[in-house]
């Protein structure tokens, strides 16, 4: 029956014209669609992070409170994770040694070119006492002088030495107020206590520093953060 | 016959489509060279005000190296107007912008102009004055200056003594700059209780302005010691009414950006002090971020502070205009 459909005469002439029809149309369409997919007459564009009501969820927050923020960063990060800090022995012997591959080692830096600051630990004796603050003798180590300054306290060696605190998230004039308020409780809770050292005090400390070139030598000014008096 | 004729007619018409259609791709890939490279990507820079020289290095800074990275660049002066630069957004969204470089004219006002074009899928980028959101820039680089004006105040009370009378003079009110500045200065000089603010007064930014603010500060305020100005162009605006008053040498006078007048005033020792800035580093830092993100990058920082420096007499010749000799 198949071989006979086969073998039937072919379709009529108005058969071969609609087929050849369909055929046109299926090459027309076939080419238009390949114009359309390599020349579009428009683009869809796809939103980066979501909507506004999304950016406005991440914009309310509470109004920044600086102190007590400083606070809960200086008795979780700061003094909690002190065994991060750097050997003062350790820094001030390199420091001698070469001021810039020490700073590439062991210090921090915010930003782009900033100073940099080393949060250190370590035990040193007392060996001199004036108005700039308390000088240290530390074992083993007569290169790079070491004192822990007394008095106003500016800049940003607490908030920036660790490495604990990050700018994202503020804006600028919160991460300086909590700058601002780290220092306050150097001055306020820790500067009390260096008031009591007297020549030859042994003393161990946590505290965040600066290198500073005087003459050519290098000085490390100490920003204490806690201080221990022991025989 | 007529039939015919007609299949054949289709079938050419179509033969020659998808000829057209095959040629157009051949062409897109190999005739025709100049079509084979897209488009350059468009960067549109915003600045504050093109009137203050300061602005002028860090649009023409950023410019230079979007370009050099193969940007389109348009330059966008805002004229320290909120409404114009709003404006200007509207042009860059409607443009299709692929990204923007702003130096905004308002902390807070500028933000609903970022969030515009973030809306649009445009990521913007702002240079050295901050948008208060955390959110709607890709990233922010700004000068530090808090610490800079922390350095100067330190300078200040080495310069003036622990007592005396001074004067500040604000830069724009609704920018984070002049807060920072401010109260980087005051963390230090409030610590010294003799030393005396006689007077506050905004001068927003502009020369002009702060001569004037000053000769009438300096006639309620004969016997000041000190002008804290809020950038050079004040500072040197102050200069003058100081010099026509009679009082310039014996008041000190310090700004804060490290204009090359400011630099050659120093020099001169007509402004005691200023603190430097790096335009250059900041535009070319963020060209870079731009660049970067248009390339894929999603692990840009936020927020990036640039470091400046504190220039006096002793130090001025170390630095040009906008610049050090070891830091461009």
């Amino acid at each position: 029956m198949r071989r006979s459909l086969l073998l039937m005469p072919g379709p009529t002439v108005t058969n071969e014209i609609a087929h050849r029809r369909a055929y046109a149309l299926l090459v027309w369409v076939a080419g238009l669609a390949i114009a359309w997919t390599l020349f579009p007459l428009f683009h869809v564009r796809y939103s980066r992070a979501g909507n506004d009501t999304e950016i406005e969820s991440r914009e309310a927050v509470a109004v920044f409170d600086a102190q007590r923020f400083a606070k809960a960063f200086w008795t979780n990060k700061l003094l909690a994770l002190s065994d991060h800090a750097t050997d003062v022995g350790l820094l001030t012997a390199a420091l001698t040694r070469d001021p810039a591959a020490a700073a590439q080692q062991y210090g921090r830096r915010t930003g782009l070119g900033g100073r940099y600051f080393y949060f250190i630990r370590g035990e040193g004796r007392v060996r001199a006492v004036d108005r700039r603050g308390v000088w240290l003798s530390i074992a083993g180590q007569s290169g790079t002088p070491v004192l822990l300054m007394v008095g106003p306290v500016f800049g940003n060696a607490l908030r920036d030495a660790t490495g604990f605190a990050d700018i994202t998230g503020f804006n600028s004039i919160d991460f300086d107020s909590f700058g601002a308020e780290l220092n306050r409780l150097a001055e306020n809770e820790v500067q009390p206590k260096l008031q009591k050292a007297r020549f030859g005090t042994r003393v161990r400390i946590v505290g965040c520093a600066e290198a500073i070139d005087i003459d050519g030598g290098m000085r490390l000014q100490v920003v204490t953060a806690s201080v221990d008096y022991f025989p | 016959m007529r039939s015919t004729f007609r299949i054949c007619v289709s079938r050419a018409i179509a033969t020659l489509a998808m000829i057209v259609v095959l040629a157009a791709c051949g062409s897109k890939h190999s005739s025709d060279p100049a079509r084979s490279q897209p488009a350059p990507k468009r960067i549109a820079i915003v600045i504050s005000t093109l009137d203050n020289p300061w602005f002028v290095v860090l649009g023409n800074a950023a410019k230079e190296e979007a370009q050099r990275r193969g940007y389109t660049v348009t330059i966008f002066d805002s004229q320290n107007d909120p409404a114009k630069e709003s404006a200007h957004f509207d042009n860059i969204v409607s443009s299709a912008y692929d990204a923007v470089l702003l130096n905004a004219t308002d902390a807070d006002g500028s933000v609903a102009n970022v969030k515009k074009a973030h809306a649009a899928d445009i990521p913007v980028f702002t240079m050295d004055r901050e948008v208060n959101s955390n959110s709607a820039a890709v990233s922010q680089v700004l000068s530090d200056n808090y610490a800079g004006a922390v350095a100067l105040g330190q300078n200040f009370v080495e310069q003036v003594g622990e007592q005396g009378q001074y004067v500040e003079l604000l830069g724009l009110v609704t920018d984070n700059n002049t807060r920072s500045r401010s109260k980087g200065f005051h963390s230090v000089v409030d610590r010294y209780p003799a030393l005396k603010m006689v007077a506050q007064q905004s001068a927003d930014f502009d020369r002009s302005k702060a001569l004037e603010v000053t000769e009438s500060i300096v006639q309620a305020h004969p016997n000041i010691d000190a002008l804290f100005c809020g950038n050079d162009a004040m500072a040197l605006g102050a200069y003058q009414a100081l010099l026509v008053s009679g009082r310039a040498g014996k008041v000190k006078v310090f700004g804060f950006d490290g204009s090359e007048d400011a630099i050659t005033s120093i020099i001169e020792g007509k402004l005691t002090a200023t603190a430097m800035q790096y335009p250059k580093i900041v535009a070319r830092t963020v060209a870079e971020y731009a660049d970067r993100y248009l390339k894929g990058d999603r692990q840009l920082p936020p927020r990036v502070p640039v470091a400046v420096d504190l220039v006096t007499n002793a130090n001025a010749s170390k630095f040009a205009a906008h610049a050090r000799s070891d830091r461009d």
